[in-house]
């Protein structure tokens, strides 16, 4: 019996609150069910947190075909027509559409997307280029008969293809910049995808620049780089660059950039992460051209201050529930655990320093100075009051301190540090 | 322009220079600061060693200083501090005195306790290596100097009384066809053990580092070339080709040296001889597999953990650190100069500018470091 829209929005709102081993668990299950609507709107509140998480999906036929179109679906909800984007509700059906036109050939990449996994780069390229040039040209040019159930018109189809087969059509040129969005990506691989998108015209570059705005560290610089190859008799298309800004800045001041989750080590990195993009994206704009129009200029700052307060408060979070515990722990961790306790205080102290380094650069400084310091301070007493040679040695302490307020800090606090009994 | 300008003007090309010999190449030392990962330290002037960093501005190219000046280029990890304090101390650089050097500089613990205790692990194992080697070592004396006895046991099936009897027969019969005394013959035979220790013997036995090193550096040759063909970047693409390929080659260069090694063991009455006669000669040319492999095992961590830090960023750093061919490896091995300055030209083609280190990642590089440190040792 299919769950009631009620059910479904119970079991979404347990699984937004789970943890990622437990998401992980709840995917496999979500992603053999058969009814795909349904899984979609399972995880439709958990998708920008398995994005982070990067967990491992299976490789499906329909998977792959949209993989080049990732950053420009979104949920029905939030499809505007005329807007680049593709509703996730049409997935299915275009999928389908697309494999009962390659027939033969369909039937083989699906065979090769079996027992693969979603996240894998290489496999999804040597499937992916026999698939998207092929699909760029085939899907019809009416719309299928399932196509109603999805509540959109014909003009809406037109629309969606015609998006799909620009991206699948320039997928191969497109992929290098996808794959390094995390890296900004670089001018020469933004200038190379939009090659092809230019000498189609309008449409195909702002389809191509949305995409690559979407998934983009250094979005401005993208914008920036796409600009440059854009020629000055192109207007319309130099338009669309400075629109595909404006409504990336407007999507940014909605949506909370840096979310406060820091009471876990898991949130700590989640933290940590999106600490890191708010501050790239922050920077980035801030460096770039685009801040000479109206109304970008204070965007951004209401993005750097929200940014930076909840940075601060992450941080504050982290120090207090995971790292100060876990430096409390050692005094009574049994020997057996103890270089597992070792790490675990290392890995927070990481965590403790990525936030407070995005942090840093997105305002205040000098708040964080005195709480590392202190930080320190705590790990260097608790080395003098350890007397059991197994627990914190003066290695161990070292390289907490080190790894807080670096090297020559570590020197020069712990030069005069010894153990009430001399122990190492 | 004119072919006369053009050849004034290729006198000014910069050339990616090859290091006459391995010693000036130098050996790598596995610093955990990002910006020093595959740095070399070799002999200075007035004896002093220094230390060349790979690729500082991103172009193909090396920046040498003193070793005692490193806190002068950056702010070296604590770890990197004491391994440094410990090398400005001695003057003789090569794999294995490196090797030794940093399994104890680990051992203090500044690169984390897993690295410490693969250390102390690395440094256990030794005795019990040195112990099976030479005992094979016996075992392949006993099978080349016993005449064939029908119905007896062959020495490694053999009561391990009987073992010692045969081989005190074996070592007298050397001693007796060398003109050396048996003491002789068996403080070399444990030299010859020293010196195959990392090499191993045929067959792989005792598990040498070098021969496991070698088998590495196929498998990832393989690996990364599959990548590369898999790649639409031309740039990431030609990094990786230049990996593979240089992997490759020194695979095959260093599969060469091992048959050649492994082929002297074949005759070790010859062997002995030599040794007896000239150890340090056969020391030396025992240590080529080591100075030949120098550079990969560093190379060979970062793919290691490439899926975990990001495999488009392990292939640019690979590349930088791919290590150059001295013009001496001619006089090792020939026929393979054609490739080796195939590679060369390639090498500064596909070079990026490693900036991981400088923005923000560097808590990352170090922790991945420690990792490269760990399988290092």
């Amino acid at each position: 019996m299919p769950a009631s829209p009620q059910e479904v929005r119970l079991l979404g709102s347990a699984l937004a609150g789970a943890s990622p081993d437990r998401l992980a668990r709840a995917l496999v299950v979500i992603d053999a069910l058969p009814d795909r609507a349904a899984a979609d709107q399972l995880l439709e509140k958990v998708r920008p947190t398995l994005r982070d998480l990067d967990l491992p999906r299976p490789l499906s036929f329909t998977r792959l075909l949209f993989t080049p179109l990732n950053g420009l679906i979104v949920s029905p909800r939030e499809w505007v027509p005329g807007e680049p984007g593709i509703p996730r509700s049409v997935l299915t059906i275009i999928g389908d559409l697309v494999r009962g036109s390659l027939g033969g050939s369909a039937a083989e990449i699906e065979a090769g997307c079996f027992g693969q996994n979603a996240n894998e780069a290489a496999a999804l390229l040597t499937l992916g280029k026999d698939l998207w040039p092929a699909a760029a040209t085939c899907v019809p040019e009416l719309p299928p008969s399932s196509w109603s159930e999805t509540g959109l018109g014909r003009l809406h189809y037109n629309w969606i293809r015609e998006q799909c087969s620009i991206v699948w059509r320039h997928s191969l040129a497109l992929w290098p910049s996808l794959q390094a969005a995390a890296e900004g990506p670089p001018k020469d691989l933004v200038c190379r995808a939009l090659e092809g998108p230019l000498t189609e015209g309008e449409l195909a570059c702002s389809v191509v620049l949305h995409l690559l705005l979407a998934r983009a560290k250094r979005p401005a610089s993208v914008a920036s780089a796409a600009l440059d190859v854009i020629p000055l008799r192109l207007g319309s298309v130099r338009t669309v660059a400075q629109k595909a800004v404006d409504r990336l800045l407007s999507e940014a001041v909605k949506r909370e950039l840096v979310p406060k989750c820091a009471e876990t080590e898991e949130g700590g990195i989640t933290a940590a992460a999106a600490a890191e993009t708010a501050c790239a994206l922050v920077e980035d704009f801030e460096a770039s051209i685009f801040l000479q129009a109206s109304g970008r200029r204070e965007k951004i700052r209401a993005i750097r201050d929200l940014a930076e307060m909840v940075c601060r408060d992450n941080y504050r979070r982290f120090t207090s529930r995971v790292f100060a515990e876990r430096i409390k722990q050692i005094g009574s961790a049994s020997l057996k655990n103890v270089s597992n306790s070792i790490e675990s205080i290392e890995g927070a102290a990481r965590i403790m320093k990525k936030i407070e380094r995005s942090g840093r650069r997105l305002g205040n400084a000098h708040q964080y100075d005195a709480s590392l310091q202190s930080a320190a301070a705590e790990i260097v007493q608790v080395f003098a009051s350890c007397t059991s040679e197994g627990l914190l040695r003066r290695s161990d302490t070292l390289r907490l301190v080190e790894i807080l307020i670096g090297p020559d800090n570590a020197e020069r606090l712990c030069r005069h540090v010894t153990r009430i009994e001399g122990k190492p | 322009m004119s072919a006369a300008n053009q050849t004034q003007l290729h006198r000014y090309t910069v050339h990616d220079a090859r290091p006459a010999t391995f010693l000036e190449r130098g050996v790598t030392v596995p610093f955990t600061t990002p910006v020093l990962l595959g740095s070399r330290v070799r002999p200075g002037q007035r004896q002093l060693l220094e230390l060349a960093v790979p690729n500082p501005a991103g172009v193909r190219g090396l920046y040498i200083v003193p070793l005692r000046a490193i806190r002068d280029v950056c702010t070296p990890t604590l770890h990197d501090r004491l391994i440094s304090d410990v090398l400005t101390e001695h003057k003789v650089v090569t794999p294995s005195v490196i090797l030794r050097l940093t399994r104890a500089a680990v051992q203090e613990g500044l690169a984390g306790r897993a690295a410490a205790a693969a250390a102390a692990a690395a440094d256990g194992a030794l005795s019990g290596q040195r112990l099976l080697t030479n005992y094979k070592l016996l075992l392949l004396l006993i099978k080349q100097m016993e005449h064939a006895v029908p119905g007896q046991k062959p020495a490694e099936l053999d009561d391990p009384a009987n073992v010692q009897l045969r081989a005190k027969r074996a070592v007298a019969r050397v001693a007796d066809e060398i003109g050396v005394p048996s003491e002789i013959v068996v403080s070399s035979l444990e030299e010859i053990a020293d010196a195959y220790l990392d090499i191993g013997l045929k067959g792989n036995p005792t598990n040498a580092r070098y021969q496991q090193q070698l088998s590495d550096l196929e498998k990832v040759s393989a690996e990364v070339a599959a990548w590369g063909e898999a790649e639409i970047d031309p740039h990431q693409a030609g990094s990786a080709l230049l990996i593979a390929r240089s992997a490759f080659l020194t695979f095959n260069c260093g599969r060469i040296i091992l048959e050649d090694l492994l082929a002297s063991l074949t005759d070790l009455r010859a062997l002995l001889c030599q040794w007896t006669d000239s150890a340090e000669s056969n020391r030396s040319e025992a240590s080529k597999l080591a100075w030949l492999l120098d550079g990969w095992s560093v190379i060979l961590g970062i793919w290691k953990s490439a899926e975990r830090f990001g495999t488009s960023s392990a292939i640019r750093e690979m590349a930088v650190l791919v290590p150059t061919m001295p013009l001496e490896v001619s006089n090792w091995i020939g026929g393979q100069e054609e490739q080796i300055t195939e590679l060369q030209g390639r090498r500064s083609k596909f070079v990026s500018r490693l900036e991981d280190w400088r923005t923000g990642r560097a808590l990352e590089l170090i922790e991945r470091n420690e990792l490269i440190v760990r399988n290092f040792v």
